[in-house]
């Protein structure tokens, strides 16, 4: 589904990425682990197109989408949940969700996208129960809820998921976890960078552990969960 | 009695006049922290160009009104790619206030130079006649202001509210980042914005033209008045700023009246500067910033 | 080595010194060189000068435009033209009345537009351009309307009446003398605190820094120097009419400065240069303004740092290569660096700050809950979870950045309300940021002098004088940040600009910017994302050596490894509350702690070893 080889990127002086490797097959989960800095947010930036590689090539379903920008990936399936969850607060949920289509409203009816709606409200009932809310007064765990849903309301291919833990209650990140597993049982591939490197291991089918720009470890998750060195890697240790 | 029901009237006419030339401002500002200083001459172009359309050239005059609202809606168009784009680094970098100032006098100098000073009412479709409410007399041609800017602001509303262009430029206005990340380019929701902004202001000066004498320096300081009620409402606040409109309009025909012409202007702007003192973000301005985390 | 440097710093001033006087000389023979057409158009230059060199400080030191200056100007000019027809007032008290007069106008029109800011500014101003010119044409009994005042007398010293070479040479003296306090204004405390400002409003508050003090200062100065011009115009013109001060004589002082390069000193010089002979040279009488409005795109477009800003970063790197740098040797005394806290509170286990049921939401989200906190005198207190845990938050309430929904802070006993960031950093709680706000236009050097302002800071009018306490002062301010550079160990140049600092320095200059407040407790915001190792152990040594002297430190870090060394107290925060506090070992082992970070039940039993 998603094959990046040689990946680098550069702003300025800095070399964010030198270099990454990734393989992601339709309906699995790929985790990327690594400390603040380490470019786990440029890598899936650069997969979506909203920052030009340097070197390298990305390819998805066998298609180089390298140096696309992010409106023509986004057609391609793909779709990417931003760090910091960046709901539309002034918008309501429902608004928010539209959002997610893209689409101009007459090539979607009224039904269609009320069809959609449906799906994501029997997926999170809360956000049903507050359709007609403004985003900024739903809770942290909810706007995670309405982002990913946002995302997931374009039927991606390839779904990028950045640190949705962020800030959330133990309890409420499983149930985010739940359901990132369920999308990829349904068949999404999902790049999922997090910063809880046993709970996104323990869902994922490989892991990469990115320092500095650079991909120090790799593997199936079991390995890597048995693996010492992930700790430490993890926990930034110089 | 009679006096103020026609001092209220032809008030209110100005004032959603100046309401909705203050829109303008307020539809790019909400989108992206800038706005065109230049409006002013823009709606003075749109007046021009309906005069000039209509009188001068013998178009009829709905085809002069769209042409003279669409020239003006892509002037603007043109103006944020050249003067905006460049230079948007939010409100307070001082780059595109300059350029824009600079975009209005090149607008006023160019058109005084193919213009000339001389000033012209274009003949409304609704004649001469006087339209009597409770014995106060007013012309037709003023009145009908007042229902076309309400039918252009509920135009307004409903694509704001129900178009997909309008939910951009709210999802645009609220969250640029998350805009780009959905894959829509946030730059062309801005220059939407801007070319709706030209729009209202070529329907301004087009619609100011069938009642008031239009002349190349009428520009600026319309402009100011009407940044006075966008002021005085807060800029991000569109409600706030119909209704700052027609108070002002109204209490400027009261005060022309009652106290006297020369002082309308001073009286205004030292409004403007006591708003500014008591209340800097704008009269009706109850919108919190959210901050993130 | 360093002698030399000195030595070759002394001679470029000296250099400086003689190159001004030698072109003032060479301008003061003007009138016996040029004949009247051009000894006019030389005077005109003189008066934009005068005029925009106050606009200068406006807009390219505070950063605020202004389009209504010509309106300042004609107040001057009117309400010395006034006085001197109507009562005969000499031209020296009227002068001054008008100046003074414009400078309480202005204040009229600063005080709200300056809070107001940015964009409400400019079109207050353009809008008070516009009114002034309407008031002058309607009130006949003041300004003589549209036909203005005519007969205005020249200005006379003992029996001698100014002529126009002698308005010229007055003129050419009082535009020398603004230059020169404009220069003067650059290099004090007041000018870096203006262009901090202007370039980070919230860094510049954490100095403790007011905006409106500063831009306010730069308002008046300008309204002064308007004031000033108008007033000399009207004299030697002997008439005034409304139409010379419109709003296309506001666009063109404002053309002038970007033109010429705001925020140089000699920028206005050659912008008026060019906008005085411009038309001349063209013989243009139609589209005027617009020729003018073509140059302000052009120079927007091409030339944004305007003709002497571009130049000047052109040539600076060239000279810098040439007079090599200035590598002041670390001189590092600990009594000297001891001198540098003013009000150093000593380790006696008492907390210094406590925080009770601290709360914050944004929207629907809560982002600090409940949170209560005890920080120790003398410690390193560090807040370490999660990303998004809200430890960021906790330190913007803290600091004042943003207010919070509820809870109450105790600082040294007394009760605390963090009402804004400069009122915070009065009280001695200095602050970096997650991402470095270090003031780009400014050199290192000056960046931590930005730091002393509200410490060391001598008058406006001192300042612009450079009267020798001032400078006193500002040698101290130099001394003292040299040896807070000595402290933090910056080797580099420190003339640069600190936009071409590495990261890492950025970092650590940044913290030397915070010391120099004198802060008694000091909030670190990630210091060390960005270091190298060899810098993180630099930043080790740093706190180490503060805290020993009896400064606290509240430290947010993501390397745990280095928490875990330098801290005396970890506080764990999770989902905006605090999970734990105690010791690093204790806290780094605590299997809560374990599963915030990593998410994991299964993994809190192994790691307990």
């Amino acid at each position: 589904m998603l094959s990046i080889k040689g990946l680098e990127v550069r702003y300025g002086a800095i070399h964010a990425l030198k270099g990454v490797d990734v393989e992601l097959k339709e309906g699995e989960i790929a985790a990327v682990i690594g400390s603040n800095g380490a470019g786990k947010t440029t890598l899936l930036q650069a997969v979506l197109g909203l920052v030009r590689p340097n070197a390298g090539v990305i390819e998805l379903g066998g298609k180089p989408i390298t140096r696309m920008s992010a409106n023509k990936t986004s057609n391609l399936g793909v779709s990417l949940v931003p760090e910091g969850r960046e709901v539309f607060g002034t918008l309501t949920v429902t608004e928010n969700l539209r959002m997610g289509l893209k689409k101009k409203i007459g090539s979607v009816t009224k039904r269609q996208f009320e069809k959609e709606l449906e799906l994501v409200f029997e997926r999170f009932p809360r956000l049903h129960e507050r359709q007609n809310q403004l985003a900024f007064t739903l809770s942290g765990g909810e706007q995670q809820m309405l982002v990913l849903s946002r995302a997931m309301i374009s039927k991606p291919r390839l779904l990028l998921l950045d640190e949705p833990s962020l800030g959330l209650a133990p309890i409420i990140v499983n149930e985010i976890f739940a359901t990132i597993n369920e999308l990829a049982y349904e068949g999404t591939a999902i790049l999922l960078v997090e910063q809880m490197a046993h709970k996104a291991l323990s869902i994922a089918k490989r892991g990469y552990v990115v320092d500095n720009g650079n991909i120090t470890l790799h593997g199936s998750s079991t390995a890597l969960l048995n693996d010492d060195r992930m700790i430490k890697a993890y926990l930034g240790a110089h | 009695m009679s006096l103020i029901l026609q001092l209220a009237i032809s008030g209110l006419s100005v004032g959603c006049l100046y309401a909705l030339i203050a829109l303008g401002y307020s539809l790019t500002f909400v989108v992206n922290g800038t706005l065109n200083m230049s409006q002013g001459q823009l709606v003075m172009l749109g007046g021009v160009l309906m005069f000039g359309f209509a009188e001068l050239g013998h178009l009829p005059f709905f085809v002069s009104f769209l042409l003279a609202a669409l020239i003006v809606g892509l002037l603007n168009l043109g103006i944020e790619r050249l003067a905006i784009r460049k230079f948007d680094k939010g409100a307070n970098s001082i780059e595109w206030v300059l350029s824009t100032i600079a975009v209005g006098i090149i607008i006023q100098d160019v058109a005084l130079y193919v213009n000339g000073p001389d000033e012209g009412v274009t003949p409304s479709p609704m004649g001469d006649e006087m339209l009597r409410i409770a014995g106060a007399g007013i012309y037709w041609k003023e009145f009908v202001f007042l229902p076309v800017v309400a039918v252009l602001l509920v135009l307004l509303i409903l694509f704001y509210k129900k178009s997909h262009w309008g939910l951009w430029l709210r999802a645009t206005a609220d969250n640029r980042t998350a805009v780009e990340i959905m894959g829509i380019s946030s730059n062309k929701i801005v220059a939407v914005a801007y070319m709706l902004s030209g729009l209202l202001a070529g329907i301004g000066g087009a619609l100011m033209s069938t009642n008031y004498a239009v002349s190349v320096d009428i520009g600026l300081p319309l402009g100011l008045k009407a940044i006075s009620v966008a002021i005085l409402a807060g800029v991000n606040n569109p409600k706030g700023i119909v209704a700052a409109g027609l108070i002002l309009g109204i209490s400027e025909a009261f005060i022309g009246q009652y106290i006297s012409t020369a002082f309308r202007e001073m009286f205004v702007y030292g409004l403007v500067i006591l708003v500014l003192y008591w209340k800097p973000m704008g009269l009706f301005n109850a919108r919190k910033t959210i901050v993130k985390v | 080595m360093n002698q030399l440097i000195e030595r070759s710093a002394g001679y470029r001033a000296a250099a400086g010194w003689i190159a001004g006087l030698a072109a003032i000389g060479l301008l003061a023979a003007g009138p016996w060189m040029v004949d009247t057409y051009y000894l006019n158009l030389l005077f005109m230059i003189g008066i934009f000068v005068i005029t925009c060199t106050g606009m200068n400080i406006l807009i390219g030191y505070c950063g605020i435009v202004s389009i209504g200056h010509a309106g300042l100007m004609a107040i001057g000019a009117y309400m010395s033209s006034f006085l001197s027809t109507k009562y005969g007032l000499s031209f020296w008290s009227v002068v001054l009345i008008g100046m003074v007069v414009s400078l309480l106008i202005g204040s009229l029109i600063a005080i709200p537009t300056i809070r107001a800011g940015g964009v409400y500014l400019s079109m207050i101003t353009i809008a008070f351009g516009v009114v002034i010119h309407e008031v002058l044409i309607r009130w006949d009994a003041f300004s003589g309307g549209p036909l203005g005042i005519s007969g205005i007398a020249k200005p006379q010293i003992g029996g001698y009446t100014f002529d126009l070479k002698g308005m010229y040479l007055f003129v050419l003296v009082i535009s020398a003398a603004a230059l020169l306090l404009a220069r003067n204004l650059r290099r004090s405390s007041w000018g870096r605190s203006m262009i901090a400002t202007k370039e980070n409003e919230i860094a510049a508050a954490s100095l403790g820094i007011r905006k409106f003090a500063v831009q306010y200062a730069g308002f008046a100065i300008s309204s002064v120097l308007a004031g000033l011009s108008g007033a000399i115009y009207a004299h030697a013109n002997s008439f005034i009419s409304p139409d010379t001060y419109n709003f296309q004589t506001s666009v063109q002082l404002v053309l002038i400065v970007i033109l010429g390069g705001a925020g140089r000193v000699l920028g206005p010089v050659i912008g008026a240069v060019i906008i005085v002979f411009l038309p001349e040279l063209l013989d243009m009488e139609k589209l005027r303004m617009a020729l003018y409005g073509g140059i302000m795109f052009a120079v927007l477009f091409f030339l944004p740092k305007g003709i002497v800003g571009t130049l000047d970063s052109w040539l600076s790197p060239r000279m810098r290569r040439f007079v090599s740098i200035n590598p002041r040797q670390a001189s590092s005394k600990p009594e000297e660096a001891k001198a540098l806290f003013a009000s150093p509170v000593r380790a006696g286990g008492q907390p210094i700050l406590v925080l009770e049921g601290i709360q914050k939401y944004f929207g629907g989200l809560h982002a600090l809950k409940e949170v209560s906190l005890k920080v120790e005198a003398g410690t390193i207190h560090s807040l370490v979870g999660p990303n998004g845990a809200g430890k960021t938050t906790l330190l913007n309430v803290i600091s004042g950045l943003y207010s919070s929904d509820q809870g109450h802070y105790t600082l040294r006993g007394q009760p605390l309300i963090p009402r804004s960031l400069s009122a915070v950093a009065e009280l001695g709680i200095a602050r970096t940021f997650q991402h470095s706000r270090l003031f780009k236009e400014l050199s290192v050097l000056e960046n931590v002098m930005t730091g002393l302002a509200k410490r060391a800071q001598s008058g406006l009018g001192a300042s612009l004088l450079r009267l020798p306490g001032q400078l006193r002062s500002e040698r101290l301010m130099e001394e003292t940040s040299h040896a807070l550079l000595d402290l933090i160990g910056y080797e580099g140049d420190r003339d640069m600009p600190a936009s071409q600092l590495p990261y890492g320095h950025q970092r650590m200059v940044e913290i030397a910017r915070a010391l120099a407040t004198a802060p008694s407790l000091l909030l670190l915001d990630e210091p060390a994302a960005g270091m190298t190792a060899s810098e993180i152990e630099q930043l080790e040594q740093l706190l180490r050596k503060l805290v020993s002297q009896g400064l606290t430190v509240i430290l947010i870090e993501h390397h745990m490894d280095f928490v875990q060394r330098v801290s005396d107290t970890v506080t764990v925060l999770d989902f905006g509350k605090i999970i734990g506090t105690g010791s690093p070992e204790q806290m780094l082992s605590d299997p809560r702690v374990i599963q915030a970070y990593l998410g994991a039940e299964e993994v809190a039993a192994s790691a307990e070893h």
